[in-house]
């Protein structure tokens, strides 16, 4: 029997009932907050909990990465839900690193960009946010047309200054 | 009714935070009190990009600081068309960047003891405006990390946490079936009543879990104490307005009545001499169409279904009720 798909295993391992859709430029859809909704009423304020959860997701993930690197799109969606997990901890670092890696799987859906911005955010990194989201389309459609492998912090820094000009 | 006086008039410090007041005007002044004063760890606001300085100033006589966020600039034209449009209110703001040299809009600011605190609260107080024809909502734990960097209680916090869903709860009604009647009192306390606080006449500025919350009561009264022995004018008018019945449609919009609340087995209803109407200004769709009459009237009996709107023994309209709509009382 085939192993259900990678949200679903996520689902289970959370408890939680969430809902991913890839959210494009051209889609002319909003940033859907709808797991981090989810997640963050489950989880906020609830430590033990949510350590557990983080500790479960980032072993599913090691796994996954392993067995299917030819899945990059579902790999980038757990990435997010475990950015969103460390969101929520208030591990600011960790999540914008998730959703780094997430935006380097997937180029395409911009839920990666908001969920960097915000926790650069956090962060205390305001200009660096407000580069993201007053560039916003800028910088994505540079980072579809990159050939650079990762998103790091000094491309992103790239990115911002390019869109700028 | 021949009555048609203002109820609601602006308060002027005489002394105590009146140079915020002269920049601000009413809407915050008790917030910039609390803040003042020590009882509030921080509050938002916005003033006009030709006024920061002013503000700054202000906020720098009584010890305190500013961090600035971002400006809500003016937009024409409906939000149509903007990618998460459903998001955002009728009345909307465009993002721009605070640089000091905007030449309009109104700067989102932060108001603290000291900038750390302020500087903290900045990041999750993040609102959705519209930035190149795009809005983003901030991530749902933020309004709650917010709300407690504001000092709103934590019952608050989570009842938000809860109710926060404009799209599918009116948060006044659920505060209302949160809040539990104690036979031969008022429903709320005025201590819990923040319909005024637009006007500047709120010893809160959160959606208190219940009219009657302890936590918000305790805060309050904190503040009024305080402030009594400095601003003592201010907590008379407070006090006297805070008690009014109301007639409350929703959030930021309800009718305020020099009257008498009446509750009755199949309703309730308030005799009165003159009322106001305050409208949302961000949802101008919900306005109600028979305020007019209300103010010709002199009554108004409230049952499950109907409003009905009385001038002496006549019925003026009888107008359909929506079921989130409630008459309060407040002692």
């Amino acid at each position: 029997m085939a192993a259900p798909p990678p949200l679903e295993r996520a689902e289970n391992i959370l408890g939680v009932p969430l809902h991913r859709t890839e959210i494009t430029l051209e889609s002319g859809e909003p940033y859907d907050e709808g797991a981090s909704y989810a997640l963050s009423q489950h989880f906020y304020g609830k430590d033990g909990e949510l350590r557990n959860a983080i500790r479960n997701m980032t072993r599913f993930l090691a796994a996954f990465a392993r067995q299917r690197q030819d899945s990059q799109k579902d790999a980038a969606v757990l990435y997010s839900l475990l950015g969103n997990l460390h969101y929520i901890a208030g591990n600011f670092n960790e999540s914008a690193n998730c959703a780094m890696r997430a935006a380097s799987l997937n180029r395409s859906d911009i839920t990666y960009w908001v969920e960097l911005a915000f926790s650069l955010r956090a962060l205390g990194e305001f200009d660096v946010f407000e580069g993201i989201l007053f560039n916003f389309e800028g910088i994505v459609r540079l980072w579809q047309q990159s050939t650079a492998p990762d998103l790091t912090k000094e491309a992103l820094l790239s990115l911002i200054k390019e869109a700028k000009s | 009714m021949e009555n048609h006086a203002i109820l609601v008039k602006d308060y002027v410090p005489r002394s105590f935070g009146k140079e915020y007041w002269n920049v601000k005007g009413p809407p915050q002044y008790p917030m910039f009190a609390a803040v003042a004063l020590g009882l509030k760890p921080v509050m938002d606001d916005w003033v006009d990009v030709h006024d920061y300085e002013r503000l700054a100033d202000a906020c720098a006589a009584y010890g305190l600081v500013m961090a600035p966020d971002i400006v809500f600039a003016p937009v024409e034209g409906s939000k149509e068309g903007i990618i998460g449009g459903r998001n955002i209110t009728t009345t909307y703001s465009r993002g721009e960047k605070f640089t000091g040299q905007n030449t309009e809009g109104q700067v989102h600011i932060l108001i603290a003891r000291d900038k750390q605190a302020a500087s903290d609260a900045r990041k999750w107080a993040w609102y959705s405006l519209v930035i190149n024809g795009r809005s983003t909502n901030k991530p749902f734990v933020d309004h709650l990390r917010y709300g407690k960097c504001l000092g709103y209680p934590p019952c608050c916090v989570n009842f938000f946490r809860t109710y926060n869903n404009w799209h599918l709860f009116s948060n006044p009604f659920e505060t209302l079936k949160n809040t539990a009647f104690e036979n031969g009192n008022a429903i709320g306390s005025h201590y819990c009543n923040n319909f005024l606080m637009d006007k500047g006449y709120s010893y809160i500025h959160h959606l208190p879990c219940s009219y009657r919350c302890k936590a918000s009561t305790a805060l309050a009264q904190e503040l009024e104490k305080k402030l009594d022995t400095l601003e003592p004018a201010f907590i008379q008018t407070a006090n006297r307005l805070l008690r009014k019945p109301l007639l409350v449609f929703g959030e930021q919009h309800f009718a305020i009545f020099d009257g008498e609340l009446q509750k009755t087995a199949g309703g309730a209803s308030i005799s009165y001499r003159a009322c106001q109407y305050f409208r949302n200004p961000s949802r101008p769709e919900e306005n109600i169409a028979f305020f007019d009459e209300i103010q010709a009237g002199d009554a108004l009996v409230m049952n499950d279904s109907h409003i009905l709107i009385k001038d002496g023994t006549t019925t003026i309209r009888k107008a359909e009720r929506k079921k989130e709509w409630f008459l309060i009382d407040f002692d």
